[in-house]
């Protein structure tokens, strides 16, 4: 017999069809895990098998789609099922190839979910082991591009069996999750030797999202519809001739591989082969394009992008403080800040002697993309850590950089590869940066053909011409720009430029910086490197793409800035200004305003930063936190309150002096192990900032040994837990007496729905709260000698 | 779907406390920002209740004696799952780095869209069947074990049907999602019967957010 991937070269495959109605049909109830008939009722496993057989199938799906440990209730189970219902395929389909079938873990994966990336690769790297004698893999059913990664990665790294993948998609070309299908296809094509569509919709609903698979993906494309949608009783609508109609279409589209999900029978797939018998692989819509992507959003250079880049410890000190501190909260911010000032891919970059790098950035890739839509930048020249963040970023990424070493591109060239990502080139080698423009163009050409020898594709590679101080060495910028224009006009590489670095050591940078900008993009520059929140880069930008016919009928220039006063950078501190009111700061806070930042401007020229947060910020934050707690404000004023006492203490910071302190505690703040409601504990930790304590918030579904290891490090003394339900607050419990044998001196506070103060004496907490006030008064009594809260 | 603004001002706990524009115009940017990203959808299936207490030829037997009296005299059910989708929740990650007082906002007017999604789906399926619902039973509702939210989850394929699961501990994700049990009634439809006296079938008396 031949390999499946020979077989596939030449012909169009048929898969078998849906194997759950044929089940219903021997069997009406098959049980909590189907798969286990398996091992109780194989003959009606092999049963189903043959028929498929007869039918004319070429692949038999082995009984396996639900066989992961966490369905099955173990891994011995789940090993078991999984070996046997190969054995039976292969033993019914002689002749045949037999795919393992992989499905959804039936856990959302972090951050909705609470399985991680590694557990998820982990159960799908056991499945596959016991699948091994298999004839090919088939992961499908997929929904979240995370999820299908981790079954990809799992399956090339414990296999060398062909790997076929297959999402399913809604009518708008989307997953539940958000993925949109040509994302699918950038992130997945290059780890599967097939990708698809499975599931969800009929074949005619089908055609949209299998027409964008196959523009966007070169590799061969399966597709297995439903017969229709099923109505209110479970039946499903198309007849087995309307659904071998619309498979003619994709075939002539270029689908390479057919069958059915839900719904269809052996007859659907007899018609089937009758097609495919008649048929050869015909040419598909695919063109190579220069695009990168998250899940949810492809991003097309093909025209001016912006690349964001303050996710960069380099001279920035507060990124840097974040990242020592493990704030990624801060991280989230720039990144939802970039986003909203218009960035289309965000650089990232965690480059610090002290850290662990690929540790930092996994953790950074990770936090932006739970926050943002935005394709990512690896930021790295370590291959580990470059690998590590490539892992976990859920789409098409850039990796930044290799330049002209063969050291380097041997080592980091590979990683590009295999996770398909585009690469940024450096002209720039181990005898320095070229002082012409020819050099550097050679440079590119020799990262280009080794690139090319690595199987990396022209559009995936992104020159970059490097920008020199022009205060430094003035002749250079000519040089730089020339070389742009000449690597432009020979290949089809995107170019791309850290634009700053052009006016350092000048007064006024900006000025310099726009001049730049706009010369490089007249140049040929792709992908400026940017601050996106400076008004000038975006508009020197919105108006190149103007001028460059980029933006047709200058349509988005024309709704971005009719009637609107144009900012700079300097006017836009002032503009904030005159939209605020007069009232003193009590108002202010009391109210929820913005303005009360002003206010606290205003009084800090008169007192100093801790009596502004004795005598004003306190007593301010007090007085909302009694009438919250007498009903006559409620929940909503409360935290508007706390946060317009933010925007103060972040003046008030501002001004304290290194030996000066305002920081009156540190508190542990997490959502127990298994518990993704963390919105209760997110208001927690901002009344609690509020009031000047330095809050860890560790997140949700937090392990005890997480938090217990936190509280340790930062010799805690108050720790605060949250769970939302009964089935997740053992997991508080076990906290809890973790943190009592590990950290004595530390008191637990805790909250949630279902708790009350007798459910929070019981599982051993000091105090229950009731509500987000309750917080503040026992971090006063514990922090301060304000008045006792009594324990439980 | 709609959010009704009062249901959102009683879900943040509001009781009569003065508000000011600014803050009523905070929560109606919530509520359309949350009508913007919900992508509500459901599956719904009709099943027989045999004596006892099991649904269909599932296999599936309702725990406890609340839902059993709730359904008490019902001969069919529908068996229902809901959800807003994940978009929702992203979005409420999101305003939870920016803004925790637009994260609150936003994620209660969630809560209100999906219990008026719920009533919708409950209003056609009484006029497709002409009959008078009971109100929705859900788990965790008196001793309706949470956990069969898990057995409710796999004979409806939410996940396959509507990307909605319950996880390991029983909660459902994406969060802002329901599973529920409404029975079928010998009595012709009244309009939107299923919708009310929620909270009057609750035992639990204490609830701050408790209709009066």
């Amino acid at each position: 017999m031949l390999r499946f991937s020979e077989f596939l070269k030449d012909r169009i495959v048929v898969f078998d069809g849906a194997f759950g109605t044929m089940l219903q049909k021997k069997i009406k109830n098959p049980g909590t895990v189907p798969e286990l008939l398996n091992l109780e009722r194989p003959e009606i496993i092999s049963e189903i098998h043959r028929e498929y057989v007869l039918a004319g199938a070429d692949v038999i799906t082995a009984n396996t789609f639900g066989a992961n440990e966490l369905k099955a209730g173990g891994r011995e189970i789940s090993e078991k099922i999984i070996r046997a219902a190969v054995k039976l395929a292969k033993a019914a389909a002689k002749g045949r190839y037999v795919a393992l079938d992989i499905g959804p873990t039936g856990r959302l994966l972090e951050p909705m979910g609470s399985l991680s990336f590694e557990e998820a690769y982990d159960i799908f790297a056991r499945q596959i082991k016991a699948g091994k004698d298999a004839d090919l893999i088939l992961i499908e059913t997929m929904t979240d591009l995370a999820e299908l990664k981790a079954a990809l990665l799992a399956a090339r790294e414990n296999s060398d069996l062909p790997v076929i993948c297959s999402m399913t998609f809604e009518n708008n070309c989307r997953t539940f999750t958000g993925c949109d299908a040509e994302a699918y296809a950038l992130t997945a094509s290059p780890l599967a030797d097939a990708v698809g569509v499975n599931c969800s919709l009929g074949p005619d609903q089908l055609l949209p999202v299998v027409r964008k698979i196959l523009s966007a993906t070169d590799k061969p494309v399966i597709v297995q519809a439903n017969a229709g949608l099923p109505d209110e009783n479970g039946n499903y609508g198309v007849s087995a001739e309307q659904f071998a109609q619309t498979y003619k279409i994709f075939i002539k589209e270029g689908v390479r591989i057919i069958g059915g999900c839900c719904g269809t029978t052996p007859e659907y797939i007899k018609l089937l082969k009758t097609l495919a018998e008649n048929e050869k692989p015909r040419p598909t819509s695919f063109q190579p394009r220069s695009a990168v992507c998250s899940a949810n959003k492809v991003v097309h250079i093909d025209g001016v992008r912006v690349i964001g880049e303050r996710i960069n410890p380099t001279g920035k000190k507060a990124m840097k403080a974040a990242l020592y501190e493990g704030n990624y909260d801060y991280v989230a911010t720039q990144a939802i800040e970039q986003t909203d000032a218009g960035a289309d891919i965000l650089d990232v970059n965690a480059g610090l002697p002290e850290l662990n790098e690929a540790e930092v950035l996994e953790k950074i890739v990770k936090k932006v993309q739970a926050v943002s839509d935005l394709p990512l930048q690896i930021d790295s020249g370590k291959p580990e850590a470059i690998e590590r963040a490539l892992r976990t970023t859920f789409g098409k990424a850039i990796v930044n950089s290799v330049n002209g070493e063969d050291k380097i591109l041997d080592s980091i060239l590979p990683i590009v590869k295999k996770y398909g990502a585009a690469v940024v080139g450096l002209t720039i080698d181990e005898n320095g940066i070229p002082k012409t423009a020819q050099k550097r163009v050679e440079i590119a050409e020799k990262i280009i053909r080794r690139a090319k020898e690595y199987g990396i594709p022209e559009e995936d590679i992104f020159i970059d011409c490097l920008t020199l101080t022009v205060s430094a060495e003035q002749a250079q910028t000519k040089e730089t720009l020339e070389a742009i224009r000449e690597i432009k006009k020979k290949y089809r590489v995107k170019t791309v430029l850290g634009v700053s670095n052009i006016s350092f050591g000048l007064p006024s940078r900006p000025i310099i910086n726009t001049a730049f900008l706009i010369s490089a993009i007249a140049a040929g520059l792709d992908l400026p490197i940017l601050n996106p929140n400076l008004p000038e880069n975006m508009q020197a930008i919105a108006a190149m793409k103007v001028l460059t016919g980029e933006d047709k009928n200058c349509a988005a220039y024309t709704s971005e800035f009719s009637g609107v006063t144009v900012q700079t950078s300097i006017s836009k501190t002032a503009l904030k200004k005159e939209e605020s009111t007069n009232e003193d700061i009590f108002y202010c806070i009391r109210k929820g305003l913005p303005a009360a930042a002003d206010r606290a401007r205003e009084l800090l020229e008169k007192v100093s930063p801790l009596d502004l947060i004795d005598q004003y910020l306190i007593p301010a934050l007090n007085a909302v936190g009694d009438d919250y707690e007498k009903g006559i404000l409620f929940l909503p004023q409360l935290i508007s309150a706390a946060e317009s006492a933010k925007l103060c203490f972040a003046e008030v910071k501002k001004r304290l002096t290194s030996d000066v302190t305002a920081e009156k505690g540190k508190i542990v703040l997490a959502t127990v192990k298994g518990d993704i409601h963390d919105i209760g504990k997110n208001i927690v930790k901002t009344v609690l900032e509020n009031y000047g304590y330095t809050v860890l918030d560790l997140g949700k579904n937090v392990p005890p040994e997480e938090i217990v290891n936190a509280c340790k490090k930062h010799s805690i003394r108050l720790c605060g837990l949250s769970a939302l339900m009964t089935t997740t607050v053992p997991s508080m419990e076990e906290t809890i007496r973790l943190l009592r044998t590990e950290c004595p001196d530390c008191k637990v506070m805790v909250g949630g729905a279902v708790l009350n103060a007798d459910y929070a004496k019981k599982i051993g907490a000091d105090w229950y709260c009731k509500d987000a006030n309750a917080d503040v008064k026992i971090a006063q009594y514990l922090f301060e000698g304000a008045k006792e809260v009594p324990t439980l | 779907m709609e959010i009704d603004k009062k249901e959102l001002l009683r879900y943040l706990g509001w009781k009569g406390q003065e508000t000011d524009e600014q803050l009523y115009k905070k929560i109606e940017d919530a509520a359309k920002r949350c009508l913007d990203f919900a992508t509500p959808r459901s599956v719904v299936k009709k099943f027989t209740l045999n004596e006892d207490f099991s649904l269909g030829e599932t296999g599936f037997i309702l725990q406890g004696k609340d839902i059993r009296a709730h359904l008490q005299g019902c001969f069919e059910v529908y068996l229902m799952a809901f959800t807003l989708g994940s978009a929702v929740e992203r979005e409420t990650a999101r305003l939870s780095v920016t803004s925790m007082t637009e994260a609150l906002l936003f994620d209660t007017a969630a809560s209100c869209a999906i219990e008026s999604y719920c009533d919708d789906i409950c209003i056609d399926l009484e006029n497709s069947c002409k009959k008078s619902l009971t109100p929705r039973f859900s788990c965790g509702y008196g001793d309706f074990p949470l956990e069969s939210q898990k057995d409710i989850c796999r004979i409806l394929e939410t996940q396959k049907r509507i990307g909605l699961i319950a996880d390991e501990n029983f909660l459902l994700n994406p969060r802002k999602s329901v599973t529920a049990l409404a029975g079928i009634t010998a009595s012709p439809a009244k309009k939107g019967q299923s919708c009310y006296g929620k909270c009057a079938s609750c035992n639990k008396n204490d609830c701050q957010f408790r209709k009066q």
